[in-house]
């Protein structure tokens, strides 16, 4: 009922289309902004950084929302976008750190790792999975790994999702046993 | 320290890794960060192609522009060669004079004049009278261009009619006779410039009659 005074309303002109766009953004916002928070956290691990960049991803979602056609699809486009500027930013930020490395070579790098061990011990195993089964398992943790849901994010077939989620796991429980033995 | 040895751990660790929680400004931010970007327009062209159109508009206004209006005026400054210049380089001018038909076609006779290299004129016949201290040929001319239209034809294209002409009348082109009929102008190769009394009238006129 309440949406079809709304509709009513915006065909009278008392409601701008961009005020229903606004409207929809920050609901969009509200639901989705944690989420885009921990995409770029498990990349970047480091909290300032992943809300930078989430807030980043945020801002280019909100210049081109106009644009996107199937609103539906707005959290799998926020994550597959705070995906790769998470990406862009690790990247660049390890190009940094080995210019100062090479320019300072006493120097020790601060690690971009947190200082729990059995925690560091996991994220060196993350790195180690090929990106395709990275992002798999990180969605999937951070999505109660219901497959639905990360088969959604990422628009792939829930069969995809399943395989791929079962040979992350196997490969970090690998390399985390591999790892705690080597160290 | 021992790590994590079942699937099920290693779930745990990993949920428990990714729980973290943003800054409680973090909402505020974003919104922020939004409330200072404008949200695209479908219909706005992006800013590099709406630029080039403008200049291709622009470009093409100018184009337009010198072909309608800054043409024939420039053509004819370069018509006016100064009459008693005496240092001034020989030209050649070849002119088509416009004659109602071609049967009464007017020969327009040999008159000395200094050629103007490269410019074929079509020039409409007028009946202003002759200035009185010039030839009848040259000042009937001279009314000619001056009051008639200009057609100004390169080398290339003079050459081309000429062949036309000539063909015509040598028998290899049979023209149709309406064609014959309003083709009343008469080549005429024009000295303009009035100063040189050795070079004569060339006229191929009877070549079409």
């Amino acid at each position: 009922m309440n949406d079809m005074h709304e509709r009513a309303a915006q065909w009278a002109g008392l409601v701008s289309l961009d005020d229903e766009l606004e409207r929809e953004f920050e609901l969009r916002l509200g639901e989705c902004s944690t989420l885009a928070f921990r995409v770029a956290f498990s990349v970047l691990r480091h909290r300032e950084d992943a809300e930078d960049v989430a807030q980043e991803a945020f801002a280019k979602a909100y210049r081109s929302f106009r644009q996107l056609r199937h609103r539906d699809r707005f959290r799998a486009w926020l994550v597959r976008m705070t995906w790769r500027l998470a990406l862009d930013r690790r990247r660049a930020d390890l190009r940094r750190l080995r210019r100062e490395d090479v320019a300072r070579p006493s120097e020790s790098v601060a690690p971009l790792t947190e200082p729990n061990e059995r925690s560091e011990l996991l994220w060196q195993a993350i790195n180690r999975l090929s990106e395709k089964l990275r992002v798999v398992i990180v969605l999937a943790a951070i999505e109660g790994y219901e497959i639905r849901e990360v088969a959604a994010l990422l628009e792939l077939p829930e069969g995809t999702v399943k395989s791929r989620l079962f040979l992350a796991r196997q490969q970090l429980k690998e390399s985390l046993s591999w790892l705690a033995r080597t160290r | 320290m021992a790590g994590p040895h079942s699937l099920t751990d290693v779930d745990r660790e990993l949920a428990e890794a990714l729980r973290a929680e943003p800054s409680g400004e973090f909402r505020a931010r974003i919104r922020a960060r939004v409330a200072s970007e404008a949200m695209n327009d479908r219909w706005r062209l992006p800013l590099p192609a709406a630029a080039y159109a403008g200049v291709a508009g622009v470009i093409m206004a100018g184009a337009l522009w010198f072909m309608s209006f800054g043409q024939a005026p420039g053509r004819q400054m370069r018509d006016q060669v100064p009459s008693g210049h005496p240092t001034m380089p020989a030209t050649d001018t070849t002119s088509i004079r416009s004659i109602p038909s071609a049967t009464n076609a007017e020969r327009v006779p040999g008159s000395p004049a200094r050629d103007v290299p490269g410019r074929l004129t079509i020039a409409r016949k007028t009946t202003a009278p002759p200035p009185s201290n010039e030839s009848p040929a040259m000042s009937s001319r001279a009314a000619h261009v001056a009051s008639g239209p200009e057609v100004l034809l390169s080398d290339s294209e003079r050459a081309g009619v000429q062949l036309l002409l000539e063909s015509a009348a040598s028998g290899r082109l049979r023209l149709p006779e309406e064609m014959l009929r309003d083709l009343s102008l008469p080549i005429v190769e024009a000295r303009t410039t009035i100063s040189d009394p050795d070079l004569p009238w060339v006229t191929v006129e009877g070549a079409v009659q």
